[in-house]
């Protein structure tokens, strides 16, 4: 039976950082869940168990954000996603022995999880031509209908252990290049892989605020799911909390 | 809101499978990423079977390198995610064997001596109303049932409230058709053991593995991630003149 209780290593621990507006920010006044290598049962690192603070501030950052981003033409947020693109690949192999450190995957399941990944991100790409609407002339005498999609607001993720880097990249890319922004809740198992794709997006030059990572647990999940200036949350984890937050 | 959960997700393995790619598929589904996923194909339904998948199976377990995936690249599995995950897969075995399923697998040996290791474990003679058949694990416990033919696979496929994947292994085109209509998953595998969508489409899970009307990826994301705005025009230069505009 391996202690889960290791006070002296999880001091000297890393504390993972949150991401809010665009800046990095440690939270140290909260309590720490530890971040296990659980080939070895070693702790890599604390994840600071937010809460409803943090939920706001990142909100608010990503209100903000909203505006000038949605009103960008699809074609430069696409342009964006071209870019992420470009530098997850030269990130590939980092990123996928992140995985296998957090989570334990071995070296072709971590590419698995991270290709999946990255192929959501060449879907979203193709932004504009997806947000195309229909029209028809003349529906009635004299008028003409027409339809489009435009963003909905501040969209939040939340995600679970299992897949550290394909499961955030199931939402994020593709709310974003909606014209959305978002906040994401990583698994507090697996927040380091969550980090380094939030690092790898600011270098592909998305502004400040459009994407924003929350660390915690069930208080963060609560906070993003009954939150008045979320407009959607997607969830992935186990059914009976699927089924709890999905009534929330 | 759009809300993914878990799944108990069958194999079915007909007589008339391809033998090396099927075994092959089956452990992948099985034991890859230690069974940590809701994709994982966690019951086996051989169909019309005596021994013969399952001894092959077991041989299969017994090669499979369980250790270190930072330091051994040959490792075929990994740990489970942390000391909890580990003692509640170590508490399904302990359980499953006095419901009556008989071990034939017991991964709890094979693993190295730190980390969240469980090894992979096979339980045979599973049915329903057992825990093992009814639920998730999240681990690399594999449970098998043997029905005489693909009717009594898909009324037992039925018997899940779960709807996220489903596979069969076969050579006919017939058996694979009769699966793909009657099976109610939202993602189902012909000869793929784990039926995963690409980004191209969506991840579509039913019954208690989504809540929700719109899924994750492919289209449904883009619809999920955006509202319509639906626009009605009139520029007419007659009604122009007699509005003086």
């Amino acid at each position: 039976m391996i202690n889960l209780e290791t006070p002296k290593q999880q001091q000297n621990a890393p504390l993972v950082p949150n991401l809010i507006g665009g800046k990095w920010l440690s939270n140290e006044a909260v309590d720490t869940w530890p971040v296990y290598n659980p080939s070895t049962g070693e702790v890599i690192a604390r994840t600071p168990m937010g809460g409803i603070r943090e939920v706001d501030e990142a909100v608010e950052a990503a209100q903000r954000a909203f505006a000038s981003w949605s009103r960008l033409s699809p074609n430069a947020r696409s342009v964006i996603m071209f870019n992420y693109r470009h530098i997850l690949e030269q990130h590939f192999e980092e990123l996928s022995e992140l995985v296998t450190l957090e989570n334990g995957k071995t070296r072709d399941e971590a590419h698995g999880d991270v290709r999946r990944g990255i192929e959501i991100v060449e879907f979203a790409c193709g932004i504009p031509h997806m947000l195309k609407g229909e029209s028809l002339p003349q529906v009635s005498d004299g008028i003409d209908g027409s339809s489009t999609r435009e963003a909905i607001g501040v969209c939040a993720g939340i995600t679970p252990f299992n897949f550290p880097a394909m499961v955030p990249m199931w939402m994020f890319p593709l709310a974003i290049a909606c014209g959305n922004t978002f906040v994401l809740k990583p698994s507090e198992k697996v927040p380091l892989s969550a980090v380094r794709l939030g690092e790898l997006l600011q270098e592909a030059g998305l502004p400040d605020g459009v994407f924003n990572i929350v660390q915690g647990g069930r208080e963060v999940v609560d906070a993003l799911c009954t939150h008045p200036g979320i407009a959607a949350v997607s969830f992935v984890g186990s059914t009976a909390v699927a089924k709890h937050v999905y009534t929330l | 809101m759009q809300s993914a959960g878990g799944a108990k997700n069958v194999l079915v393995v007909m007589p008339d499978a391809e033998p090396d790619s099927t075994l092959k598929a089956v452990m992948g589904a099985a034991f890859g990423c230690a069974g940590q996923r809701c994709m994982a194909g966690s019951l086996l339904l051989s169909v019309g079977e005596g021994t013969q998948f399952r001894d092959q199976l077991v041989e299969a377990m017994d090669h499979l390198v369980v250790d270190d995936t930072n330091k051994n690249e040959h490792a075929a599995m990994g740990p489970l995610i942390d000391g909890h995950a580990q003692e509640r897969v170590r508490g399904w075995i302990d359980r499953t064997k006095h419901e009556s399923a008989e071990l034939a697998h017991d991964g709890r040996g094979q693993t190295p001596d730190k980390g969240f290791f469980v090894g992979p474990t096979l339980f045979d003679g599973v049915t329903p109303g057992m825990a093992i058949f009814d639920e998730e694990v999240f681990g690399p416990v594999l449970a098998m049932n043997r029905p005489k033919s693909l009717d009594e696979a898909i009324a037992l496929a039925h018997k899940s409230g779960y709807g996220n994947g489903a596979s069969i292994f076969t050579s006919s085109g017939a058996s694979a058709r009769q699966f793909v209509r009657e099976i109610p998953c939202g993602m189902v595998g012909v000869n793929v053991g784990v039926p995963a969508p690409m980004a191209l489409f969506s991840f579509s899970g039913w019954g208690n593995s989504f809540f929700g009307d719109l899924h994750v990826q492919g289209m449904e994301g883009v619809l999920f991630y955006t509202r319509q705005k639906m626009v009605l025009s009139r520029w007419d230069a007659r009604g122009e003149r007699k509005l003086g505009w």
